[in-house]
């Protein structure tokens, strides 16, 4: 794949993730702007609205979307560091697989656990 | 009586030059040392190194040419920043002690001479001339490439680089990447694409459109700023990523 | 991709001078941009641990009500409070100076080549690059105080 369509992903996913991580950050960071409204901060981390939230498909889906480009975004980033720091030796080719293996291994983690998670909310 | 009659040392001060020194021939590691000159208004770094070459050390090593900015010859670090010696004055810089390092990022052959022959191989990379696809009718041309004024403002700022190398010194990504094309190699690229005459472009795109080439630009705008010339490099190279982007040849902007 | 050669060897012993991660950080005397470029390097490495601790301790949800109580468990505690607002700024500013590259990179609001009159001024001097530039910095400093009140002083 050439480096300009990588480099454009790259950039599509800075725009996407301005969005989920602003209303990532303000659903549970923020008293002032509560979505919804009413909950504190304790009990929108307690596993009772935990299993809430994972009833819904939607929300397992895109927390799915959102660590995908999240990760696509992070790996992409750090290897133009890595790249850059080894001028593609290939000491710098094997840190990029390295780093490539770590952001998969996340993904295929965190995916587990949001639809392992949803499906004993729905099932349960 | 008055300011007229005094000497060069009467009404010159004095200001301390710590030069970076290196010979290889002679095996040891690198040292600064420092010279004394008397610096009145107007004098430049340059004439400071010609004064210590003439009247302290005639060891000591530098380029010079042209003395006026045109040649790109004198670049070396002054007070940390890449500049033209014979574009700085020394007055100005407000400082007692005034440091003369090599162009970073360059291999040094010998005190302030820095080989730059692997900065023309990146610029050589990037077919830095009008390409024509046919190239019989460019070696025995019937006539004149018109270009109206619109045409050559697109490219004409860039045109300028006199390839002095102070943007490749001051960009971050070539401080750790020995394979990045450089600020200068990649503004030429978008200055012979941009041309009208020119019809290289695609030829140009996958030499750019590389891991080490447009794209490890993060627009730290460094080169820019040192540029001595006002060629703005860090400009010609986000024009240049969206005219890869997009996969057209940059036209000018009516 | 293109192969590059290292470039020809010069037959003359020399000192290698490349500036390296020093260089890369940045020396003094430069313009803000170029130390901005450190700092969302810097962010952005701060922001990919995080990322993988993240994921990992918030995976604990699958593993049933005791485990995520035990992972949420040991996150709170007044060090972790302060520690996820200085985590807020870490991403704010990433996320801000990310919005300023995003257009600058795309050749978007700087502008067209110009012929460069004395003093030279670069293409992100120009009033637009500018206003951006100050725009960024100002969102960064106003979600800052917002971020301050809401986390510090509205309680959760």
């Amino acid at each position: 794949m050439r480096e300009s369509t990588l480099w454009l992903a790259f950039m599509i996913s800075a725009i996407l993730l301005i969005g989920f991580g602003a209303y990532h950050i303000l659903y549970f960071g923020s008293a002032m702007l509560s979505i919804p409204p009413g909950q504190t901060y304790h009990e929108k981390i307690s596993y009772e609205l935990v299993h809430e939230r994972a009833k819904s498909l939607f929300f397992t889906v895109m927390y799915v979307v959102f660590l995908a480009v999240a990760l696509y975004h992070a790996t992409y980033g750090i290897r133009s560091s890595i790249l850059e720091f080894t001028s593609g030796s290939r000491k710098g080719k094997v840190a990029v697989l390295v780093l490539a293996a770590i952001a998969i291994l996340a993904f295929i983690y965190g995916c587990y656990a949001v639809i392992v998670t949803h499906l004993m909310a729905v099932g349960g | 009586m008055s300011s007229q009659t005094q000497t060069l040392e009467e009404k010159a001060q004095t200001i301390v030059f710590k030069i970076f020194r290196y010979d290889a021939s002679k095996g040891k590691s690198p040292t600064f040392r420092s010279y004394k000159v008397p610096v009145v208004r107007g004098m430049t770094v340059l004439d400071a190194l010609l004064y210590i070459r003439q009247n302290l050390d005639p060891t000591i090593s530098f380029r010079v040419s042209c003395r006026m900015g045109i040649c790109g010859s004198c670049g070396m670090l002054i007070n940390m920043v890449p500049r033209l010696a014979c574009q700085t004055q020394i007055l100005p810089l407000k400082a007692k002690v005034i440091e003369l390092a090599p162009l970073p990022n360059f291999p040094v052959i010998k005190d302030l001479v820095v080989d730059m022959d692997g900065f023309f191989e990146k610029h050589k990379e990037v077919k830095p001339y009008l390409y024509r696809i046919d190239r019989a009718e460019q070696e025995n041309p019937k006539g004149e490439y018109l270009q109206t004024p619109q045409e050559l403002e697109a490219y004409l700022q860039f045109a300028y680089c006199i390839k002095c190398g102070l943007c490749y010194s001051a960009c971050p990504t070539t401080a750790t990447d020995k394979k990045f094309l450089g600020p200068q190699a990649l503004s030429q690229s978008y200055r012979y694409s941009a041309d009208s005459r020119d019809q290289g472009f695609k030829l140009r795109v996958p030499v750019v459109d590389d891991p080490h080439g447009l794209w490890r630009c993060h627009f730290a705008g460094a080169c820019s700023y040192v540029c001595p010339k006002g060629v703005d490099p860090a400009l010609a190279i986000q024009l240049m990523k969206k005219a890869v982007i997009t996969g057209k040849k940059p036209l000018p902007l009516r | 991709m293109a192969r590059r050669k290292p470039g020809r060897r010069s037959l003359l012993k020399t000192y290698p001078n490349l500036e390296g991660v020093v260089g890369w950080a940045g020396s003094i005397g430069f313009n803000l941009e170029r130390y901005l470029y450190t700092l969302h390097r810097v962010t952005g490495y701060i922001m990919f641990i995080y990322l993988l601790l993240h994921v990992f301790v918030t995976s604990s949800r699958a593993f049933g009500p005791e485990a995520w109580a035990a992972a949420m468990g040991s996150l709170s505690g007044p060090l972790f409070h302060i520690g996820e607002f200085i985590l807020f700024l870490v991403v704010l500013f990433h996320g801000a100076n990310g919005i300023r590259l995003f257009l600058a990179e795309l050749g978007l609001g700087l502008g067209r080549p110009a012929r460069p009159v004395y003093p030279y001024r670069p293409a992100f001097r120009r009033l637009l690059p500018k206003v951006i530039l100050y725009i960024i910095l100002a969102i960064w400093v106003i979600f800052f105080a917002l971020g301050y009140y809401d986390w510090f002083l509205l309680g959760v």
